[in-house]
């Protein structure tokens, strides 16, 4: 569906990494991990071509692929006097022509995906009042009200409480299961992100390193030492693999 | 009453300046509520003060060109025009958006247009009307630029609201959905500078700014949705330059800034009424002491 063949990673020009490659099939779920300013938004935007390449290509399969991006809830402006209704139906936008109002198909898919994501009895309240939660769970029905190919997900858990990552989480186990598509998520927690990707990607430009692959042969000790640039422990918790950061050794 | 009687009896001298003023407060209005969303609130003021370099270099070029048929072609509207386009293209761009940007544009053409002022040789009276315009007499040529120019933005902005809409509150999400941000950046921009441009010539650059701002401000301190916002801000824009009008010749003031005036009072009048952020306050649940952790295990 999507192949990065030799692609390099860069803004305006200036590389941020060696080229890398990657194939990413329908029903995949690529975690993409990393620390912070590690090329991690970088490389989801090069994907959905919001950023050129700096060098190589994306090859997207034919027919193109549909993106469903959903951005960091706290990203957006509290400003806009937009019902929660109203954030969903944006999403139908690329699908209507130019001038044209939104159909009666339109609006039953926009109240089908936010009763289908819990948020129906928000649908009237103004988007910028709800919690961090409920604001990230709209952005993702208005990713998916286009029906998307590829659910993009820009660190959906951040700045959540621990009941908001698990729900966020659980759901997106869920959409995975039924749906079938194609996800690209980045994470802060590799713990959260093992927890749900069968494919991780893990990037540092400033060690130069990027390792893709199957999530059960990257989750080790050694891998992830390697792209934070210290000691990492991977530990096995009620099945569920847990990550720890250690001290660093001391001189 | 004299004063009002004497108004309707002379409203053949005022009704084309009335025309001319609620047409660009009602449009500047409608996109006050783009420039305060988006956040660059001193991007009309860098437009106006461009577009008045175009009028200058006009009125240069004209007068180094005097009695040649070229000289037709440098008019100060058209001018204006172009010079208000130019920026448009770059603060549509993400790296123009900054207020830096806007501040060096402003700050530059001020400078350039004082300077190249001193090299006009007409009288600098005439420049400055056709500058700022005056909000109290307006040429008839006046009512069809400006119509010419609402119609425009009125047809842009029925095909491309929706887009507008997407690109200027998540233009990561828009574009990732395939729509192209910066071409619907550059259009919304290019509606901005062609009305700022008009409206400054016709109705001057304080009136221009000021319905650029405080209507909007008003009606975001009422409105719920977006719909309601827009209309509000057209009829607070609408109904601050024709009361203003009014006002400033029955109590014979300065017309711009008795528009600009009504403007804010309509904004400070909205700001004591309970505002959509507060009524649509998130509510806290309060913590049972009695589940406090720390509590139970001392």
């Amino acid at each position: 569906m999507i192949t990065l063949d030799n692609v390099v990673l860069g803004h305006a020009g200036r590389p941020l990494l060696r080229p890398i490659s990657i194939s990413v099939s329908a029903g995949d779920f690529w975690g993409i991990v990393g620390p912070n300013g590690a090329g991690k938004s970088t490389l989801i935007k090069t994907i959905v071509g919001l950023i050129p390449a700096v060098g190589g290509a994306v090859q997207l399969a034919q027919p193109l692929p549909r993106f469903g991006y959903v951005p960091q809830q706290h990203a957006l402006s509290a400003h806009y006097p937009l019902t929660a209704f109203d954030v969903v139906l944006m999403g139908r936008t690329g699908m209507l022509r130019l001038g044209q109002r939104p159909k009666a198909q339109d609006l039953a898919r926009t109240h089908e995906e936010l009763s289908r994501i819990g948020m129906a009895a928000v649908a009237q309240h103004q988007f910028a009042a709800l919690s961090g939660g409920q604001k990230q769970r709209v952005l993702m029905a208005r990713a998916l009200v286009s029906d998307p190919d590829v659910l993009v997900l820009d660190e959906p858990t951040a700045g959540m409480d621990l009941p908001g990552e698990e729900s966020i989480l659980a759901f997106l186990r869920r959409l995975h299961a039924e749906r079938k598509m194609a996800v690209l998520m980045v994470g802060h927690h590799i713990s959260n992100v093992a927890r749900v990707a069968t494919h991780l990607c893990l990037i540092n430009k400033d060690t130069s390193l990027f390792e893709a692959g199957p999530a059960a042969a990257l989750l080790t000790s050694t891998c992830l030492s390697r792209v934070y640039n210290q000691p990492i422990a991977v530990e096995r918790v009620n099945g569920a693999v847990q990550v720890f950061a250690q001290e660093q050794p001391h001189d | 009453m004299t004063e009002s009687v004497s108004f309707w009896q002379s409203w053949f001298m005022w009704r084309d300046a009335i025309i001319v003023a609620a047409l660009c407060a009602a449009a500047l209005s409608y996109l006050g509520v783009w420039i305060v969303l988006k956040r660059v609130v001193y991007v009309p003021l860098a437009l106006s003060q461009v577009s008045s370099v175009g009028v200058v270099v006009a009125f240069f070029i004209c007068s180094l060109l005097e009695g040649h048929r070229t000289s037709a072609l440098f008019d100060p509207a058209w001018m204006s025009l172009v010079f208000g386009l130019v920026p448009a293209f770059y603060f549509a761009h993400p790296k123009g958006e900054g207020s830096n940007a806007t501040v060096v544009a402003y700050l530059v053409s001020a400078a350039s247009a004082l300077l190249l002022a001193g090299f006009v040789r007409q009288d600098l009276h005439d420049v400055d009307s056709v500058l700022f315009g005056s909000a109290v007499l307006v040429e008839t040529i006046q009512i069809v630029y400006v119509g010419l120019a609402v119609l425009a933005l009125g047809l842009v902005h029925v095909f491309y609201y929706r887009r507008f809409l997407f690109i200027s509150f998540d233009p990561t999400s828009a574009g990732a959905s395939g729509l192209r941000v910066y071409r619907h950046e550059v259009l919304l921009y290019v509606t901005f500078a062609i009305m700022i441009s008009v409206s400054t010539r016709a109705i001057g650059a304080l009136p221009a700014f000021g319905f650029t701002v405080l209507p909007a401000l008003a009606a975001l301190n009422l409105a719920t949705t977006m719909r309601a916002t827009f209309v509000l801000a057209t009829l607070i824009g609408t109904l601050s330059a024709v009361l203003g009008y009014y006002l400033s010749f029955v109590w014979e003031l300065p017309t711009g800034a008795t528009m600009v005036g009504v403007a804010g009072l309509a904004y400070v009048a909205t700001a004591w009424i309970p505002t959509r952020s507060r009524r649509a306050e998130t509510y806290v649940v309060p913590v049972d002491s009695s589940q406090n952790c720390a509590r139970n295990a001392s």
